[in-house]
């Protein structure tokens, strides 16, 4: 009796595993990954002023001179997603050394686009906070000029500054 | 069954029927991929510098995370983390910030003092990407709720020193670049919750634009991350706009939404807005909340 018992036991496991394997021709598995949100920004091109002349003022346009000397930021990161730009330090002078070389930048001296030429941006003062949308692929441009004004008496040399650019997820 | 995946990497998994162990056969309508590759992959190499994820979300069981900082280019960076407390904020016009105070009266959830960085300061090689670790150590006696800070990740592209010439001829002027990263992260101490309320709507003609400022309140004691959806419908309720736009909201917030008149019949319309909780910038971390609709009858002349 304990035999059979044992039999109709394994039997019917048999049957039931079966049954399961056979009714599954197709399996099914979820796999799950983990999605970073990231946000890469690429300082593409200094701003740049090149040689410039004594008692002579020398400005770079942002739009005009998109593609040589104005300053490049390339931003990337969640598609649409709206973002705050800072220009949290803004030089009002270039050092070389104990000498200096007045820098200024006027109120729409920054720009932002998502074409990454530069062209359609949208002006913004970079002493003040400005919110963009990056584009559907995810991208956004943004573009500095300014303005240097050497001296009649401006000392030969390289000069040269730091601007920050702080930029934030709005979560919005 | 859950499955890590390796980055930008498909999978496929070897499962156990029975005795035998037979290789799956990969079927469109019979696999669910929740997500096949990371985010980080589609982005270019050229960047400066990559961080992610953006957002974090640490609590009292799980305190400590990391976000990677990927050096794109071929130049040394120089990075250095601090953190400062700060939440979203709009103004009148509907634009969106972050608010950083400028003093702290000690009652707000500012979890900045008691977050550390590993490394706090390092350089990151050309193309290098590593770990940057972050560990709370709040106070023991710490109230439930969700505390929140901004990490400020700084970076800077390590230059050679000028060797100069020792009698330049030429006046020549050049301004670096240097970045900040600003992140968020929220740490959850005990049973939070979120909600949120809609506490006004208001529409304005501009030009060839309707401009709709939706305002709303955070409920709960943590923020409410989630989408705003504007469906704008005609007579006949057919759906003539869609605009969705994220919010994050902390304590109050207004969201701008701007219609374009183009295209659209002078006539009454209704606008309905649905606030949710359905992200997925941040699987399984977003607070859950019961979709919020408000509608409000609108005539265009």
């Amino acid at each position: 009796m304990k035999r059979c018992l044992f039999v109709f036991v394994v039997l019917s496991f048999v049957l039931l595993m079966g049954g399961v394997a056979f009714a599954q021709p197709e399996a099914s598995i979820t796999a799950t990954a983990t999605v970073l949100s990231p946000l890469s920004i690429s300082g593409d091109q200094n701003l740049n002023f090149g040689d410039v002349l004594p008692g002579v003022n020398s400005s770079v346009d942002k739009a005009t001179d998109a593609g040589t000397n104005a300053g490049k930021f390339s931003i990337s990161g969640n598609a649409s997603s709206e973002i705050n730009l800072e220009f949290t330090s803004l030089p009002s002078a270039l050092t070389n050394g104990a000498n200096s070389l007045t820098i200024s930048f006027s109120s729409t001296d920054a720009g932002h686009t998502t074409n990454s030429d530069g062209s359609s941006q949208t002006a913004f003062d970079p002493s003040a906070s400005t919110t963009a949308t990056l584009s559907t692929g995810g991208n956004l441009y943004v573009f500095l000029g300014g303005t240097v004004q050497p001296t009649h008496t401006q000392t030969a040399g390289t000069y040269t500054g730091t601007v920050t650019l702080q930029i934030y997820y709005t979560g919005n | 069954m859950v499955v890590a995946l390796p980055l930008n990497q498909y999978l496929f998994r070897e499962c156990n029927t029975g005795s035998k162990t037979h290789e799956i056969q990969i079927m469109r309508r019979s696999i669910s991929f929740l997500a096949l590759f990371t985010v980080w992959g589609m982005y270019p190499l050229y960047s400066q510098a990559s961080f992610a994820p953006v957002a974090l979300f640490l609590d009292n069981n799980n305190r400590s995370g990391y976000i990677l900082a990927d050096n794109g280019t071929e130049k040394p960076q120089e990075v250095s983390i601090e953190f400062v407390f700060g939440y979203p904020v709009s103004d009148s016009t509907g634009k969106v910030t972050i608010f950083f105070p400028d003093s702290l009266t000690g009652t707000e959830p500012n979890a900045a003092p008691w977050l550390y960085a590993y490394p706090g300061k390092f350089r990151l090689e050309p193309y290098q990407r590593r770990k940057i670790r972050f560990i709370a150590r709040p106070p023991q006696d710490l109230p439930v709720g969700e505390y929140w800070a901004r990490p400020i990740i700084t970076s800077t592209e390590m230059r050679k020193l000028m060797t100069g010439d020792n009698q330049p001829r030429s006046i020549e002027a050049k301004v670096y670049f240097q970045i900040r990263s600003v992140l968020a992260l929220s740490y959850r101490n005990g049973p939070v919750s979120t909600g949120i309320t809609i506490q006004g709507i208001r529409a304005k003609a501009q030009g060839d634009s309707l401009v709709l400022l939706l305002d709303m309140k955070r409920t709960g004691n943590a923020a409410y991350i989630g989408n705003a959806i504007l469906r704008l419908y005609d007579s006949s309720g057919t759906v003539v706009k869609t605009i969705t736009k994220q919010i994050a909201v902390y304590y109050t917030l207004r969201r701008r939404f701007d219609i374009d008149l183009k295209g659209l019949s002078p006539g009454e319309y209704v606008a309905e807005f649905e606030l949710n909780t359905r992200r997925n910038d941040s699987p399984g971390k977003i607070l859950q909340s019961t979709p919020v609709i408000k509608t409000v009858a609108l005539t265009i002349p």
